[in-house]
């Protein structure tokens, strides 16, 4: 059974996180810990005061349960939650990290709504949850039925991160298919398929790997084009998944264009 | 819903009535099959072959099962009216209503003027492939339209299937028609559906209401099995998105009065959009 940890506000974002969840549920086991962050105002503490800082505080945190229940009960999901929300105060990123870590969970959700903005991307995945965090992240952009699953390579993806990874967590699942796509830059008017040869060594390594690994390829294919006309053909897809970039890359500008829930791996 | 659907005898405007029929028959649309001629005594022979030609092209793209058009016996007749001629139908046994009509004087100010007189929800024009004009008329007759109307238009640029849908979301208040005109218009070309929401440069601009319509419009199309998309974008950035998007698919911008878009675009940018866009442009009002 996968636990994933869902961070929710009261926001589209999370409405969106949270309706995915349920719809991931039906093609993998997963309980899913329902979690909310209040960051308090950096005001110091009077001394003598410390019953009103701990009333306050426990009045941030039921206001914060029932803020998450009240959006659990309004989208009706059908997953299963890992008893009752969990209320942080603290620092959003510290906080996380910290239950990520406690809570020994496999997977990180939250929702983030798709920009056209590539450096929105890029501050989020190296801000400090995501860059220090060790867990499988999942970032949901849209809501769209998982069901088929891509799994992403190309310059700067290990295979020898990706593909234990990757099994890890198709192990038990019952998605509809799993493609295996690798992504090569090119200016052009629309993205081209190329021939399998020209994904090179790495690419056969990854099939050899899935391979061994009975993990079945409904279909592979090395595209080019520039990152966001290639990001449009995700979205035949319900969920990538694919290894954190390390640095500004074309790999990282198509995981920003990319409208599909994306998991990252490290 | 009132459909003014203006014609002339070129190839765009042919090619555009099956189009114009699938969204009239599925939204149950009254429809006026409108041409300009100029001033004269007699309405054009020409005029009124392409008028009864473009009708009868309308009425075999629409299923016989719960036909909501009076079926023509014989020749339809024009009388004189006003401001031009009107195709008199000899069968009412339509529940809705496919009228054909010529006005004289100039195209833009007589289109404009029958949508007002008709209270016209959308207006449909097409245009040239390339630069989207009328030939032998003013230029740019589609976007001056599209600009000046005070109902939606749809301005079709192309009738090949769109894969993409992009619509501009804006703060103002986003009417039922609306969201059943960009329904009818992703079902037409089984299209992906884009939403995009504008962003502020502190953040989301009226942040609750932006997200709240979104979060409503996503419900709207997932009930309806459609795919949709969401997409944010900086307000200083868009009309450099919608440009790029304009190569993707159909564009549809809400102007409402209180439009945001009215702001932020700069001036002629409907005109621009069309003249640029490779697919059709819907302007939503």
């Amino acid at each position: 059974m996968i636990r994933g940890l869902l961070v929710l506000d009261e926001n589209l974002a999370s409405s969106i996180a949270l309706r995915y969840a349920g719809q991931l549920s039906a093609y993998m086991p997963i309980q899913f810990k329902a979690a909310h962050v209040e960051d308090p105002s950096n005001s110091k503490r009077t001394v003598g005061t410390g019953w009103v800082q701990r009333t306050w505080e426990k009045g941030i945190e039921d206001a914060g349960i029932q803020t998450v229940q009240r959006l659990i009960k309004t989208e009706k999901v059908g997953c299963q939650f890992l008893g009752a929300p969990q209320v942080f105060i603290g620092n959003r990123d510290d906080e996380l990290l910290e239950a990520l870590s406690q809570g020994n969970y496999d997977l990180f959700v939250e929702g983030n709504l798709n920009t056209s903005n590539v450096n929105d991307f890029y501050n989020l995945i190296n801000a400090k949850l995501y860059s220090k965090s060790k867990r499988l992240m999942l970032i949901v952009k849209n809501l769209v039925n998982p069901g088929k699953i891509v799994l992403i390579c190309g310059d700067g993806v290990d295979p020898d991160i990706l593909v234990p990874q990757f099994v890890k967590f198709i192990k038990e699942t019952s998605f509809i298919s799993i493609d295996l796509l690798f992504y090569k830059f090119q200016e052009s008017d629309s993205p081209v398929l190329l021939a399998k040869t020209e994904g090179g060594s790495a690419f056969s390594k990854i099939e050899e790997m899935l391979q061994e690994n009975d993990i079945k390829i409904h279909d592979n294919k090395v595209v080019c084009g520039t990152p966001e006309q290639t990001a449009n053909l995700f979205r035949g897809y319900g969920l990538a998944f694919t290894t954190f970039p390390t640095r500004k890359s074309v790999r990282l500008e198509l995981l920003a264009n990319i409208p599909t829930p994306i998991i990252l791996c490290r | 819903m009132k459909i003014l659907f203006a014609v002339d005898n070129q190839p765009y405007s042919a090619s555009s009535v099956s189009e114009v029929a699938k969204i009239a028959a599925n939204t149950w649309a009254d429809v006026t099959l409108l041409t300009v001629q100029p001033g004269k005594s007699e309405p054009e022979r020409e005029k009124v072959a392409t008028l009864r030609e473009y009708k009868k092209t309308f009425l075999k793209h629409i299923s016989e099962d719960g036909f909501p058009y009076a079926m023509p016996s014989g020749t339809e007749e024009f009388t004189q009216t006003e401001d031009g001629w009107l195709g008199k139908q000899s069968n009412r046994n339509g529940s809705k209503s496919l009228t054909i009509k010529i006005r004289r004087g100039n195209a833009l100010k007589e289109i404009t003027q029958e949508a007002l007189s008709q209270e016209s929800d959308l207006i449909i024009i097409a245009g040239s492939p390339d630069d989207c004009q009328w030939q032998g008329e003013i230029l740019n007759l589609p976007q001056r339209v599209a600009e000046g109307a005070s109902c939606s238009v749809l301005v079709i640029k192309e009738t090949r299937f769109a894969k993409t849908l992009i619509g501009c979301l804006d703060q103002s208040q986003i009417s039922q028609e609306s969201l059943e005109m960009i329904n009818q218009l992703v079902t037409y070309h089984q299209a992906d559906l884009k939403i995009i929401g504008l962003t502020g440069p502190k953040g989301l601009s009226g942040k609750g209401d932006v997200e709240g319509k979104m979060g409503d419009i996503l419900s709207y199309y997932n009930a309806r099995n459609i795919k949709a998309w969401i997409t944010l974008v900086e307000n200083t950035n868009l009309e450099e998105y919608i440009s790029k998007a304009s190569k993707e698919g159909i564009i549809a911008v809400w102007m409402g009065k209180k439009s945001i878009f009215r702001k932020l675009f700069s001036e002629n940018l409907v005109e621009k959009l069309i003249s640029s866009s490779q697919s059709s442009v819907l302007i939503l009002r």
